[in-house]
């Protein structure tokens, strides 16, 4: 359980940063709060030969309010995220979820940031990025690029982050209107990761339900969006028969995985009921 | 474990055939794989495997040990290390190439053994990954091949692929855990001595009862010298696991656990979803102990009735039961999600420890009294 030996750098600027990735050579990893990457260090199935620590970088740090959207740094922590004045009055979805992660000492370490970048399917942040529509700003050597939630996720523990990038601050574009928040998480016990949960964000106009975005977390490699549920609320009335009705397509497109957990089939049924519950808190019933 | 895939390549038999044999060809459509020589029927190589945070690099033998050109079959044989000394694999890979007119159709059988910390992420994770692999491989090679019409399982496998996530978390629970609770070792030491004289006691009890023959459960009871080898691996091996594992850790046993602490272990055991390992290597299901042996559980509500043997003390079964157990939950690779499921053990372990004292203590003071 000991990581095998590592050059370590902290660089304190995103372009500092970027640089060490460059010249840390094909094994170099970036470490956030390093609560996935030490683990697997230690059990040898990654054996970095530089880590580049973000910890130190300042400006990726925070959270700052550019008019319409909310720019959150990559590396502030769980913790941060919590506690921000600027989240809870606009992105309340954020801070929902990332009270669902783990417990608080990784709170305090883990980040906003790494928890996307790592794409862990369980992981939570990545379902609620996705039904945020936020974007992720990724530097690399040949400078800044802007990625949708929807891009950014490719495949299993997989991003569009190439070797040589980092991610710098994710954009979340506020919610303008009458919107309700959910994030509903199945799991046996507290701390745990998600077996599935949902995040939805409602909008309602006069009475029914004017849009819907339902973010799907473990049901598939990637995170999802309920898009089969989405267009079901869309225009429709604001009553547990309508949502009960839209959230038992909840699962349409998923590809979720059998584990010890639970099986395929089970989570399709969570995704469905668990969808029916968020929208139904988000739409504020 | 055995990996079954086929995918198809645009060109008929024959020249699917030649080009499937050429492995300098086909090498560069392997992800990851880089030739280093080739001599003969035998080449040596590496494979880089990577996945988010994790990388491997496998370096390795094959040969070709069959090329039946008749029937379209070949076989290799491979096997390699990881270059950092994290395990090895072998594999006897089996390809049949069956013509569908101006296409090929090939059915590749992996049969695969992965030893050391890969293997921990248990059979979900290596197919998916297998399967990953081969359906770019196939998708790579009917490119090159002319046509890019090959239908790799790549999709399908992509699809799959969720099982590790739960594996990875996992590794990060058990890894946070042993840092964070130190005491474990001292239970961890305690329950292993607790387990080895419960072990000695059930090897004992088994004897006799498979002297004593008891009609129904015959064949789930291995011979009583078996039972005691893997129940002795087993053992120590998974007690220092269920001492890793975080208490707190997701442990889906714990509402399975209908009765008490003897329950949960074996509740775990029959959740898993990637079978505990049958075959010629696979433990016995069940070792015969204390208990009367049983059939083989049907499930995990069915496998451990809450009552127990009369051939053991009575305040023993709370030690002897969870130790008992344990050996079920690990075959000897650990499997990084049943560690999952059994972390359960964790909570138990103290009770278990505490258990144990009590019945020393009632011991020795019945004893005092006695004399
Ligand atoms: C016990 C435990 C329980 C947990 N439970 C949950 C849970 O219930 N739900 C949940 O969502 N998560 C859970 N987590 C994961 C937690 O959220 C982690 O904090 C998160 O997954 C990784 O964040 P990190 O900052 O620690 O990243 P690190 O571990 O430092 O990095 C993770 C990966 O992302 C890469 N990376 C990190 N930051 C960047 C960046 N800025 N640019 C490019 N690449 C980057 C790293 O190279 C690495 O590959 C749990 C973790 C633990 C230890």
């Amino acid at each position: 359980m000991i990581p095998a030996a590592f050059e370590y750098v902290r660089p304190t600027t995103v372009d500092e940063a970027v640089q060490a990735v460059a010249e840390g050579g094909e094994d170099v990893k970036v470490m956030a709060g390093g609560q996935s990457l030490i683990p697997v260090m230690r059990l040898r199935l990654a054996a970095p030969s530089t880590v580049v620590d973000l910890g130190r970088v300042a400006e990726m740090r925070g959270v700052r309010d550019e008019g319409d959207v909310l720019v959150i740094g990559a590396m502030t922590t769980h913790a941060e995220v919590i506690a921000d004045p600027l989240v809870a009055q606009h992105a309340r979805l954020i801070a929902e979820a990332t009270e669902t992660v783990a417990d608080r000492q990784t709170r305090r370490r883990g980040t906003f940031g790494g928890a996307l970048a790592h794409a862990d399917p369980a992981g939570d942040l990545p379902a609620v990025a996705l039904a945020l529509d936020a974007e992720m700003v990724v530097a690399g050597p040949g400078g800044r690029r802007t990625v949708p939630a929807r891009d950014f996720f490719v495949d299993y523990l997989t991003t569009t982050l190439d070797e040589g990038e980092v991610l710098v601050e994710i954009r979340v574009p506020k919610l303008a209107g009458q919107w309700g928040v959910r994030y509903e998480k199945f799991n046996r016990v507290a701390q745990a990761w998600s077996i599935v949960a949902v995040a939805a964000a409602v909008r309602r106009e006069n009475g029914s339900i004017a849009e819907a975005r339902i973010g799907l977390t473990n049901m598939g490699p990637t995170p999802l969006r309920a898009s089969a549920t989405e267009a079901a609320l869309a225009g429709a009335g604001a009553s547990p028969d309508a949502i009960a009705a839209a959230a038992r397509s909840a699962a349409e497109g998923t590809s979720p995985s059998s584990d010890l957990n639970a099986q395929a089939d089970y989570r399709e049924h969570l995704a469905q009921v668990l969808t029916r519950r968020a929208v139904t808190a988000a739409a504020g019933l | 474990m055995q990996l079954e895939n086929s995918f198809t390549v645009p060109v008929p038999v024959d020249e699917a055939w030649r080009v499937l044999l050429d492995i300098e060809r086909i090498a560069p459509c392997m992800p990851g794989a880089a030739l280093d020589s080739v001599t003969g029927d035998d080449f040596t190589g590496r494979v880089k495997v990577k996945l988010g945070p994790i990388n491997l690099t496998y370096q390795g033998k094959a040969s070709f040990v069959e090329k039946d050109e008749a029937a379209h079959r070949a076989v290799i044989d491979a096997r390699g290390k990881d270059q950092r000394g994290n395990g090895t694999a072998a594999a006897t890979i089996t390809a049949k190439l069956l013509g569908e007119g101006s296409t090929t159709r090939v059915d590749v059988l992996t049969d695969l053994n992965i030893t050391g910390r890969p293997a921990q992420f248990g059979r979900g994770v290596m197919t998916d990954v297998g399967n990953k692999l081969l359906g770019q491989f196939a998708d790579k090679l009917a490119a090159q091949l002319g046509e890019g019409d090959a239908q790799g399982d790549a999709e399908r496998a992509s699809v799959a692929a969720g099982a590790a996530a739960t594996a990875t978390g996992v590794a990060e629970e058990v890894a946070q855990s042993v840092e964070q609770t130190p005491g474990d070792n001292a239970v961890a030491e305690t329950v292993r001595k607790a387990g080895t004289a419960a072990r000695e006691k059930a090897a004992a009890a088994s004897d006799r009862l498979s002297d004593t023959g008891s009609g129904t459960g015959s064949d789930a009871a291995p011979s009583p010298t078996d039972t005691a080898e893997i129940a002795a691996v087993g053992a120590t091996d998974t007690v220092s696991i269920a001492a890793v594992g975080a208490p707190d850790a997701a442990s889906p046993a714990s509402d399975a656990a209908p009765s008490g602490s003897d329950t949960a272990p074996v509740a775990a055991v029959g959740r898993a979803p990637s079978a505990p390992p049958s075959g010629p290597t696979a433990p016995p299901r069940r070792p015969a102990t204390g208990a009367p042996p049983r059939s083989t559980p049907a499930g995990p509500p069915a496998s451990t009735p809450a009552s127990t043997p009369a051939s053991t003390p009575a305040s023993t079964p709370a030690v002897a039961d969870t130790v008992r157990d344990r050996p079920l939950a690990d075959p000897e690779p650990i499997d990084l999600l049943e560690v999952a499921g059994s972390a359960a053990l964790t909570r138990y372990a103290g009770p278990a420890t505490a258990a144990a004292a009590v019945l020393l203590l009632v011991v020795l003071a019945f004893r005092r009294r006695r004399r």
